[in-house]
């Protein structure tokens, strides 16, 4: 049960932060009973000691390695840790700087003056100074201090992070009563923000040509790609960051996008389909074939199992019916699948159904897989009495969403107040942030 | 969760300027507490062990008996210094290293007054800090820096030390044994023509003239002591080496009430040693 919440990876970076705070804790004790300042001192110490194990590990956590993933519930899953660390990282942090600061007022405002602004030989901390400077600069935009930024411009903001950490590292590594373990998990950190910004992209890609670019309806393409060397070994439902090197391209070329693969693992070409939803995806409906990507991944574990004994049911929606697509066309491709599945392809209208011909095929040659088409425009949103109609036992399912936001929040609520429990249902959303 | 780190990014930076503003704002903080309170020798010398630790770093004196226990090395490094002037160690932790900027910011908490003597010595911890980098980048001379960060009465009584002649060196006398066989020994280091250390003791030798035993070990010896006197030879041996460094002549040295034939052979050695100096 309760390994549905807490993944093997969840440990690991329990870890990271409970060793450091394990190590200092006799120290931070004795201060805090010995001094009468000691106690509002300790305990400033001790959140810039998870907050700086957390910064550590946001940075390692981004090392986005393919297939460790999973042992932390997939990609999404840490992106949104990630986040969190990250923000429980900066809220510590100001706490550390406010606490040491106020833990000395009760002795006059020269001594907390002194800890805040030292004369400037005493670098060690204004580098933390520095560091937080840093951070507010990368996390500004994160948490949309001023409005919404660009993707690209806040990615190339949010590289940021990395001086920030080196800065944090050097505030805390001349102070620092074990600096030792500071050293292991600064290289550890520092170690992944490299492989992530400058060893994977010429290490950890494949390469791929562009062999057939297939315009399903307007603003959808799915474009096929052979590989050039070895290729990648994925299962369904995972997904990919794609570079494109097209040069006519009007933008996004050379840039990184996560795309699911819509093909089979068994599959002789990956396949990804590709929605207009912004300026790369945009240009990318016109790329060349014969052009070459780049393909880093696969990552994801989208078909995890809670409960590998129930029959599956899956909801799909938009552009998120690609995960669907590669589930299906695996299975038409099985003698026996694991499970019996019911897929629910939530469209518009029929027009915008543009996988659907293919995922009918499927269903009529596969025993195991039912299809229901469910169209906004005729028959509004989705309820509990269309699922029941069409799948009688939905509710005794696993249950697998992707799609539009709207629509997972819609069925997520329907579900739960239909009595079924939160950890039989996984959902994706295309969207980061 | 956006709100909420915007929400106390601006609580930080509200209350951070609230203090800088606050700070600039009350006027008195130049004077009132530039200097804090005046501490003498004696008093110092009172609080040399480790359940009231007090040290002369740059003329300030701090309390750092909190700090004892979170102190990196083992207690004893620290304790040893009790009731002393300690700018040496604070500027060689023993591996050549001075202390780390951070860590001086820490001891600014400590800060409880000033060393008699070392009034002009700068106002506040952060300034004589600010003082003692400016000059340890002027001269490197590590000997020198306890003189060289005294304040003006110490530079007189320097001059005056100076002008009395000594010439650099390391000078040592050693007493004939007394009636039970302890004699005194004295050694005193003389750079730029300032005494610049000190070690005093009282030791036993065998028959053949061996080192034996001496008294700065001797934890039952001081024990004793103690039960009738309050103090003991561990902090008076101290105490008279570090007078006579901060005093430069040993005709400023008072007795310590409790270890005065110490004294004795502490004066009449120094005044022995010190005439080859000359
Ligand atoms: C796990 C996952 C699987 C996806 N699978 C598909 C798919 O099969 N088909 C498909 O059409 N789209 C898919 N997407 C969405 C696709 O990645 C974005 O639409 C695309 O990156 C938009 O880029 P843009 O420059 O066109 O738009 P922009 O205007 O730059 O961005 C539009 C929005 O897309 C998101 N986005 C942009 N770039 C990235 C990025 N590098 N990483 C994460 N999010 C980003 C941001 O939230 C942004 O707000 C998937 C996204 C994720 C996270």
């Amino acid at each position: 049960m309760i390994k549905r919440w807490l993944k093997p990876g969840d440990i690991l970076l329990i870890a990271m932060v409970v060793v450091p705070v394990l190590l200092i804790m006799p120290s931070l004790m004795q201060e805090a009973w010995n001094q009468p300042s000691g106690f509002f001192r300790g305990l400033a110490r001790l959140a810039g000691v998870i907050g700086l194990s957390l910064m550590l590990l946001a940075a390692m956590m981004s090392i986005r390695l393919p297939y460790l993933d999973r042992l932390f519930g997939g990609l999404p899953r840490l992106w949104s840790q990630h986040r969190w660390v990250g923000f429980l990282s900066f809220m510590l942090v100001m706490l550390h700087a406010w606490g040491l600061s106020f833990s000395v007022i009760t002795r006059g405002m020269e001594p907390a003056m002194t800890v805040l602004f030292p004369p400037l030989s005493y670098w060690p901390v204004w580098m933390g100074w520095l560091a937080l400077a840093l951070m507010v600069a990368f996390l500004g935009p994160t948490f949309r201090f001023a409005g919404r930024l660009n993707y690209q411009k806040w990615k190339r903001l949010h590289l940021l992070s990395a001086p920030a950490t080196v800065a944090a590292l050097a505030h805390t590594l001349p102070l620092a009563t074990y600096p030792l373990v500071w050293w292991f998990l600064g290289a550890l950190a520092i170690g992944a923000v490299i492989w992530r910004k400058v060893l994977s992209p010429s290490l950890g890609r494949f390469e791929y040509e562009v062999v057939e670019v297939n315009t399903l309806v307007r603003g959808v393409v799915e474009i096929s790609l052979k590989p050039r060397g070895k290729p990648i070994q994925y299962e369904a439902g995972q997904f990919v960051y794609l570079t494109p090197f097209d040069d006519s391209l009007s933008n996004g070329v050379g840039e990184e996008h996560p795309y699911t693969l819509s093909s089979a693992p068994s599959d002789k070409y990956l396949k990804v389909g590709i929605k207009d939803l912004g300026d790369s995806s945009h240009a990318i409906q016109t790329i060349r074939k014969g052009s070459r990507v780049q393909i880093e991944g696969p990552y994801g574990d989208f078909y995890e199992r809670h409960y590998p004994q129930k029959q599956q049911l899956w909801l799909g929606g938009g552009i998120g019916i690609t995960p669907f697509v590669s589930g299906a066309r695996d299975m038409a491709g099985q003698e026996k699948p694991a499970a019996q599945v019911h897929l629910f392809y939530l469209a518009n209208d029929p027009s915008r159904a543009y996988f659907a011909d293919e995922l009918k095929e499927i269903a009529v040659k596969q025993p195991t897989f039912d299809l229901t088409l469910h169209l906004f425009r005729e028959q509004g949103a989705m309820t509990a009495a269309f699922l029941q109609e069409h799948c009688p036992d939905y509710r005794e399912r696993e249950i697998y969403m992707c799609g539009p936001a709207p629509m997972i929040n819609h069925l997520r609520a329907l579900l739960m107040h239909e009595g079924v429990p939160a950890s039989a249902i996984h959902f994706e959303v295309f969207d980061f942030l | 969760m956006n709100k909420l780190a915007y929400t106390t990014l601006i609580a930080f930076i509200s209350s951070i300027l609230t203090l800088v503003g606050a700070y600039w704002l009350v006027p008195s903080h130049a004077q009132s507490d530039s200097q804090g309170r005046i501490i003498s020798l004696e008093e110092l010398a009172q609080h040399n062990h480790a359940a009231s630790c007090w040290k002369v770093i740059d003329g300030r004196v701090y309390d750092i008996t909190d700090y004892i226990d979170e102190h990196p090395t083992p207690e004893s490094v620290l304790t040893d210094w009790c009731g002393m002037e300690s700018t040496e160690a604070w500027y060689d932790k023993g591996n050549g290293r001075p202390h780390s900027p951070g860590a001086l910011a820490l001891l600014a908490q400590f800060d409880i007054g000033v060393l008699a003597g070392h009034e002009t010595a700068g106002s506040t911890t952060t300034e004589v800090l600010t003082q003692v980098e400016d000059q340890k980048t002027a001269k490197a001379a590590t000997a020198n820096k306890v003189s060289e960060l005294m304040g003006e009465q110490q530079e007189m009584t320097m001059t005056r030390t100076a002008q009395q002649g000594y010439r650099d060196g390391s000078y040592y006398a050693e007493s004939e044994p007394d009636s039970r066989g302890w004699r005194s020994l004295v050694e005193i280091s003389i750079v730029n023509s300032r005494i610049t250390s000190v070690y005093y003791d009282e030791i036993q030798r065998d028959d053949e003239g061996n080192y034996k035993a001496r008294k700065s070990d001797d934890m039952n010896y001081a024990e004793r002591w103690r039960r009738v006197s309050q103090i003991s030879q561990l902090s008076a041996f101290r105490g008279y080496e570090n007078m006579l460094i901060l005093t430069g002549t040993i005709d400023e040295v008072d007795a310590l009430t409790g270890a005065t034939s110490s004294f004795e052979s502490f004066q009449r050695l120094v005044r022995e040693a010190l005439t080859e100096a000359r």
